[in-house]
C-alpha cells in the first residue's frame, strides 16, 4: 500500500490508554510519551534537511535545467503566492470537495455493504465473484467512462474518489466483521442475544479497528482518485494546475500542488488516525499503523 | 489473602426473593439428561462425543463434571448452554425440555472470562440483561451487589485490560449471575488461571456461593479442584464421554485451602484419580 511508509514514519507514539482514569496497580506501563514524541519528531526532520540540501546542491552542481527540476526557492515562491495571494486556494477547494464528499459516500457505502457481505452468506454467494473481479479492475482505468457519464464537473470527480475508497475500505470491513473472536458471539448466544444485536453490540465493535485501518488508506486512495479524476477531464483542482503547469513547463508550480497534495493526504490521515485512537480506545494498537 | 472477606455479604433472603420463587421446593430437579448422546458427522465416520449421559441435579447443589481433555465435557456443557443440539436423548431445565436453545434461567461462565473491551467492567456485567433484551435500568442494583459479591466494586468504571486475569474471571461470574440464573454454567472457569490463583479462586467461588445457594454445574479435569468445591462428582471417561462414577464430597463447609490438607481430602482426591487412570 502507498500509504505504509507515511502511516508508519509519521505515527506518533500511542499515548498510555489507562489515562483517562484513576491508576490501578494493574495498569502496564506508563510511557513518557512527551520526550518520545520530541525525538521522534526530530529524526525525520534532519533527514528533511538533508534531502533538501541534496536537492538544492545537485540542481546547482549538475545545472539541471530548471523545466526538468526546479531550486528550492522559485517552489516556495510559488507556495507562498498560490496561499498568500490565493491563486491556488480555489484549487485546493475544488479538490478537497470532491475529496471529502466522494470519500464520505464511497466510505458509508464500503461499510454498509461490507458489513452485508459479512453478514449474509446468501448475498456473499451472488456477489462475491463479480467484487473480487471489481477489486482487481485498475480503477483508474475506468475514470474516462466515469467522465463521460457523469460529465466534466465535479460529479465524476466525486464518483471517482468514492468508488477508490470503496474497496480498500470494503474488504477491511469484511475482514473485520470475520475476524470477530467466535467465543465473543458464542457468549452472546449463551445469553440468548438475537443476531441483529450481537452484530450491533459485538461485531461492529470487534470489526472497529479493521474499519479504521481501511478509512486510512480509503484516505489516500480518495487524493488519487481526485487528482486522476481532474488528470482526465477538469477545469480545476490541484491535479488539473499540475497538467496545465505541465503544458508550460512550469515545474515549480507542479511541485507547488504536488507537495500541497502531500499536505493535504499528510492531514487526513492524521485525522483519521486521531479519530482511529479516540473510538477505538480499547485497542492498544490503535492508530500506531494504518494498513496492516 | 482472601479478598472477599472484605466484601459486604449480601443477604440469601434478597437475593432468593430476586428468583422470585421460581424454582418450586428444593426437592425438584432443576436438571435431568436422559439417554443423551452426541455424534459428530466427520470426513472419516460419525465420531461419538458423548454416549448415553444420564444425571439429575437438585436446587442449590454444586455438581462436578471431572474427566480428562477430550472426554467430552464441554459437549455436555455446550448441549446444557443451548449452543448445540443432542443427536439423541433429552434434556430438562427446570422441567422445560431443551432444543437447541439457551435456557434464559442458565448463566454460563467460559474458561476464558471473554468480556467485551469495550465496555466498562459494570457494562460487562450487564451484558447479559441486554442480550435478554431486559431494562438495564432495573438490574443496575442487582450488578452493584453482585460487584460487592465478587470484591471488585472499586473497578466498576475500569476497562477490562485494566484487569488481572483472575479479577477478569470474577467479573465474567458476576456477569453469569447478572440475571440470577437458577443454574450457573461454569467450563472450566479457572483453567487459564496460573496455579496460586487458580487455588485462590477455588476458595473465593466457594464463598461467593455460600452467600447465594446458586446451583452450579462446574466442568473440571483438575481432581483438587473437584473435591474441594463440590457436593457431588461425576466422572465422566473418554471416547466416548460416560459416566463411570459418582463421589458425594461430605466434607464440612466452608472448605479452605486448610481442607486440601486433611487425610479425608487426600482419600477422596486418591480414589478420583485411580479412576482417572484406568
Amino acid at each position: 500500500m502507498t500509504d505504509q511508509v507515511s502511516t508508519t514514519v509519521f505515527a506518533p507514539a500511542p499515548p498510555p490508554i489507562a489515562s483517562t482514569v484513576a491508576p490501578v496497580p494493574t495498569v502496564l506501563e506508563k510511557r513518557p510519551f512527551n520526550v518520545d514524541r520530541l525525538t521522534s519528531l526530530l529524526y525525520p526532520m534532519v533527514t528533511f534537511a538533508f534531502l533538501l540540501v541534496l536537492w538544492e546542491g545537485s540542481v546547482t552542481l549538475f545545472k539541471v535545467p530548471s523545466y526538468m527540476f526546479p531550486h528550492i526557492m522559485p517552489v516556495v515562491r510559488e507556495l507562498v503566492d498560490g496561499f498568500v495571494g490565493g491563486s491556488l486556494l480555489p484549487h485546493l477547494a475544488y479538490t478537497l470537495e470532491s475529496t471529502v464528499v466522494g470519500y464520505l459516500i464511497g466510505c458509508s457505502f464500503a461499510v454498509v455493504l461490507g458489513a452485508v457481505l459479512a453478514e449474509s452468506r446468501t448475498f456473499e454467494k451472488f456477489f462475491y465473484p463479480f467484487i473480487v473481479a471489481l477489486q482487481s479492475t485498475p480503477k483508474v482505468a475506468v475514470a474516462p467512462l466515469i467522465m463521460l457519464w457523469c460529465g466534466y464537473g465535479i460529479a465524476s470527480k466525486i464518483a471517482m474518489v468514492s468508488m477508490m475508497c470503496f474497496f480498500p475500505l470494503f474488504v477491511n470491513t469484511v475482514i473485520g466483521i470475520r475476524q470477530t473472536d467466535p467465543a465473543m458471539i458464542n457468549m452472546m448466544r449463551a445469553f440468548s442475544a438475537p443476531g441483529w444485536l450481537i452484530f450491533f453490540r459485538v461485531k461492529l465493535f470487534a470489526a472497529a479497528g479493521s474499519i479504521f485501518a481501511g478509512l486510512q488508506i480509503a484516505m489516500v486512495f480518495a487524493l488519487i482518485g481526485a487528482v486522476v479524476g481532474e488528470f482526465v477531464a477538469s477545469s480545476e483542482g490541484l491535479g488539473w494546475l499540475i497538467q496545465s503547469a505541465m503544458a508550460n513547463f512550469n515545474t515549480s508550480l507542479m511541485f507547488a500542488c504536488i507537495i500541497t497534495l502531500i499536505a493535504l493526504g499528510l492531514v487526513g490521515t492524521a485525522i483519521v488516525r486521531i479519530a482511529h485512537r479516540k473510538v477505538v480506545f480499547w485497542d492498544r494498537s490503535a492508530g500506531s499503523g494504518g494498513g496492516h | 489473602m482472601n479478598a472477599l472477606s472484605a466484601a459486604a455479604p449480601v443477604s440469601t433472603d434478597s437475593s432468593r426473593a430476586f428468583a422470585g420463587g421460581r424454582h418450586g421446593t428444593r426437592a425438584d430437579s432443576i436438571l435431568s439428561v436422559d439417554a443423551m448422546s452426541v455424534v459428530y458427522q466427520s470426513s472419516r465416520g460419525p465420531i461419538s462425543a458423548v454416549s448415553n449421559l444420564n444425571m439429575r441435579m437438585k436446587a442449590g447443589e454444586f455438581v462436578s463434571i471431572l474427566g480428562p481433555s477430550g472426554c467430552g465435557k464441554s459437549t455436555l456443557l455446550n448441549v446444557l448452554a443451548g449452543l448445540q443440539q443432542a443427536t439423541s436423548g433429552s434434556v430438562s431445565l427446570f422441567g422445560q425440555r431443551m432444543h437447541g436453545q439457551p435456557h434464559r434461567d442458565t448463566g454460563i461462565v467460559f474458561q476464558r472470562p471473554t468480556l467485551l473491551p469495550w465496555l466498562t467492567v459494570e457494562e460487562n456485567i450487564l451484558v447479559p440483561i441486554d442480550a435478554m433484551r431486559f431494562k438495564k435500568a432495573d438490574y443496575a442494583h442487582r450488578a452493584g451487589e453482585l460487584l460487592k459479591l465478587v470484591a471488585l466494586e472499586k473497578f466498576a468504571k475500569h476497562y477490562p485490560d485494566e484487569l488481572s486475569g483472575g479479577m477478569q474471571q470474577r467479573v465474567s461470574i458476576a456477569r453469569a449471575m447478572v440475571h440470577n440464573p437458577g443454574l450457573l454454567l461454569m467450563d472450566e472457569p479457572f483453567a487459564a488461571l496460573d496455579a496460586m490463583t487458580r487455588e485462590r479462586m477455588s476458595v473465593e467461588l466457594q464463598d461467593i456461593l455460600r452467600k447465594t445457594e446458586q446451583s452450579v454445574l462446574f466442568i473440571t479435569h483438575s481432581i483438587p479442584e473437584a473435591v474441594l468445591l463440590s457436593d457431588r462428582v461425576l466422572m465422566m471417561s473418554p471416547s466416548p464421554g460416560r459416566f463411570i462414577e459418582e463421589v458425594a464430597v461430605e466434607l464440612p463447609r466452608p472448605r479452605t485451602l486448610d481442607t486440601m490438607a486433611t487425610a479425608q481430602f487426600a482419600d477422596l482426591c486418591g480414589r478420583l484419580r485411580k479412576l482417572y487412570n484406568h
